[in-house]
C-alpha cells in the first residue's frame, strides 16, 4: 500500500511543478529563439496577476474568465517591450542582455511597489478551496488547473515549433540567423513574435496563479529563479525538459519538505541541480550544440 | 532576370573592401567571379544579398534598384544565395532544411512539393536521407543540401560563394556537375565565386578578376590570360 503521506507529497510537488512550468516554457522561448535570458520574465507574471487582481476588485471579473481580457493585453505589452526595449539590444550580446532585462526587471518591481504598494493581496475565489479527493489524496482544482496550463502550453508551442513554418522558420533563426535570412526569413518579425508568445505564455500563467496564490510586487522574483533552474536543469530551448525538470524540482521539493525540512529542501533541490549539471552539462534534455 | 552592378562600393571604416565595381548577369548566363583570399568575392555577395551595407554605388535587379532592401524583400525578389561554409541548418532535418528553403513560397503548397521533387531529382541520394538532421551529412552532402535549399524557391538568380572550400576533389567534381546540369538543363542564371580558378572557368560563360577589391579583368574564359590570372593571385608580373 502506497503511503497517502507520500502520495500527497508527490501530488502537491505536481502542483508546484505546474507554476514552474508555465513560467519556464515562455523563459524558454524566449531564450531559444532570441537568445537572451529574460531576467524580467518573473515581473511579467506579476503585472499579469496585478491586471488580473484589478480586473477583479474593479469589474468583479473572476480571474478565470480575465484570460480573454489578459491575451490583448499581453500581446500588447509584448510587443510594446519588444519594440521599445528589446529590438535595439538583440545583437549586443550577452551582457547587455542582462544589464537591460535586470533593469527592467527592478523597473517594473519599483512601480509595483510606488503605485500598488508592497502589501499581500489575493483575490478570494469560490473555487480556491475545491478540491478533488483520491484514495485520501487531496488534488487542489486551482493548482490542478495550473498544471494543466503548464503541460497545454508545453505541447501547443512543441506542436507549433515542429509542424509550423512559422515555428520551423523560429528553429531556424535560433541556429543560424545568416541562413535564415538567406532563407527569406524576416528575423526581426521572428524576434517580436517569439518575444510576444514568450510574455503571454507566463503572463496567462498569471490568471491560474492568481486564484490561490499571493499577489505582490515581488512574486515574479521568487517564481523566477526556480522557472530559470528548471529551464537550465531541462535543457535549454527543449519544451519537454522543461515539464519534466519542473516536475522533478517540484516533487524533489515538496518530498524533501515533508520527509526531511523544509529548510533543507532547497539544499537537496539545489545538490540534484549541480549533480545533474556536473555529468549533463546541456541539462536533461538539451542537444549539444553542432556546429 | 538582369543583374547590374554599378560602381559599388563597399567600405568599413577605413577599410576599403570593394571599389567601384561594374559587373552584370544576364537571362541565363553563368558569371564566374576568380581572386585570391580576401580580394572580396564574398564581400561582392553579401553585398548583393544585403548582408552587409554598401557605402556608394547601384544594386539594379531587373532594372529595380534593390540596395536598401532587406534580405528577405531580395530573396522574394528571386535571388539566392548558397553562402560559403554552407551554413545548413544542423539540427532541422533535412526535408526541414529544403522546406526553410522554400519559406518565401510557402503558402503554395502544391508548389513546395513540385520543388522538393525537383531537388530529389537533382539529388536522388537525399530521398533515403530526407528525416536525417542536417548536422549528421558529410561535408560534400551538406554542400548539396545547401543548393538544394537555395534552389527551393525557385531562384531567378542563384550566387554561389565558393562551393568547393573544404571538399575532397571528387566531391568537387560533383558539385561542379550539378552546376553544369543547372546552366545547361534548368538554364538558370547563376553568379559563381569561388578560389578554384580552374572549375570556375570551365563552367562560366564569362568571368571577372577580382584583385584587392577592385575588378582587374573581364572576358570569356578563353579571353582571360592565364597570366593576367596569376598577376592577380600571386601580385606579381610574370
Amino acid at each position: 500500500m502506497v503511503d497517502v503521506n507520500l502520495a500527497q507529497a508527490i501530488v502537491n510537488g505536481l502542483m508546484l511543478g505546474g507554476i514552474y512550468m508555465a513560467l519556464a516554457v515562455g523563459l524558454n522561448v524566449i531564450f531559444g529563439v532570441v537568445k537572451i535570458v529574460n531576467f524580467a520574465q518573473g515581473e511579467f507574471l506579476m503585472l499579469s496577476m496585478y491586471s488580473v487582481y484589478w480586473l477583479y476588485a474593479l469589474i468583479y471579473l473572476d480571474p478565470i474568465l480575465s484570460i480573454v481580457l489578459n491575451i490583448p493585453i499581453s500581446i500588447f505589452v509584448g510587443w510594446v517591450t519588444f519594440k521599445y526595449l528589446v529590438k535595439d539590444v538583440v545583437e549586443k550580446g550577452d551582457y547587455v542582455h542582462i544589464a537591460l532585462t535586470l533593469g527592467v526587471s527592478f523597473m517594473f518591481i519599483g512601480l509595483a511597489q510606488i503605485f500598488w504598494k508592497p502589501i499581500y493581496r489575493g483575490i478570494p475565489t469560490e473555487y480556491a478551496t475545491w478540491a478533488i479527493s483520491l484514495g485520501g489524496v487531496n488534488i487542489g482544482v486551482t493548482q490542478l488547473l495550473i498544471l494543466l496550463y503548464g503541460l497545454f502550453s508545453a505541447i501547443i508551442l512543441s506542436i507549433f515549433f515542429r509542424w509550423t513554418d512559422t515555428g520551423r522558420a523560429m528553429r531556424a533563426v535560433s541556429q543560424d540567423v545568416m541562413a535564415s535570412m538567406l532563407m527569406g526569413v524576416n528575423i526581426t518579425k521572428m524576434y517580436t513574435l517569439a518575444w510576444i508568445i514568450g510574455i503571454l505564455v507566463t503572463s496567462l500563467a498569471g490568471n491560474f496563479l492568481a486564484t490561490f496564490y499571493y499577489i505582490h510586487p515581488n512574486v515574479g522574483q521568487d517564481i523566477f529563479l526556480y522557472a530559470w533552474f528548471v529551464v537550465v536543469f531541462g535543457g535549454l530551448g527543449s519544451h519537454i525538459g522543461a515539464v519534466i525538470g519542473s516536475i522533478i524540482l517540484g516533487i524533489v521539493q515538496s518530498v524533501a519538505t515533508m520527509y526531511i525540512s523544509a529548510d533543507l529542501s532547497l539544499v537537496i533541490v539545489f545538490l540534484v541541480f549541480i549533480l545533474l549539471l556536473l555529468f549533463r552539462p546541456e541539462g536533461l534534455l538539451g542537444r549539444e550544440v553542432r556546429k | 532576370m538582369k543583374l547590374e552592378i554599378r560602381n559599388l562600393s563597399v567600405e568599413i571604416g577605413e577599410l576599403t573592401l570593394l571599389k567601384d565595381i561594374n559587373l552584370t548577369v544576364s537571362e541565363g548566363e553563368v558569371v564566374g567571379v576568380v581572386g585570391p583570399n580576401g580580394a572580396g568575392k564574398s564581400t561582392l555577395l553579401k553585398a548583393i544579398m544585403g548582408l552587409i551595407n554598401v557605402s556608394s554605388g547601384e544594386i539594379m535587379y531587373n532594372d529595380k534598384k534593390i540596395n536598401g532592401l532587406p534580405t528577405y524583400e531580395r530573396v522574394e525578389l528571386g535571388l539566392a544565395l548558397v553562402p560559403e561554409g554552407r551554413h545548413i541548418f544542423p539540427n532541422l532535418t533535412v526535408r526541414e532544411n529544403l522546406l526553410l528553403g522554400a519559406y518565401v513560397i510557402r503558402k503554395d503548397k502544391k508548389k513546395v512539393e513540385e520543388r522538393i521533387e525537383f531537388v530529389l531529382d537533382l539529388f536522388p541520394w537525399m530521398r533515403e536521407r530526407l528525416n536525417q538532421l542536417g548536422g549528421n551529412l558529410s561535408g560534400g552532402q551538406q554542400q548539396m543540401l545547401a543548393i538544394a535549399r537555395a534552389l527551393m524557391s525557385n531562384p531567378k538568380l542563384l550566387l554561389l560563394d565558393e562551393p568547393s572550400a573544404g571538399l575532397a576533389p571528387i566531391i568537387v567534381s560533383d558539385v561542379y556537375k550539378v552546376i553544369s546540369t543547372l546552366k545547361n538543363e534548368v538554364g538558370i542564371s547563376m553568379l559563381l565565386v569561388d578560389q578554384n580558378v580552374k572549375k570556375t572557368l570551365e563552367v562560366s560563360d564569362r568571368a571577372y578578376v577580382l584583385e584587392r577589391g577592385r575588378l582587374v579583368l573581364e572576358g570569356r574564359p578563353e579571353e582571360l590570360y592565364k597570366e593576367d590570372i596569376v598577376r592577380a593571385y600571386m601580385g606579381v608580373k610574370v
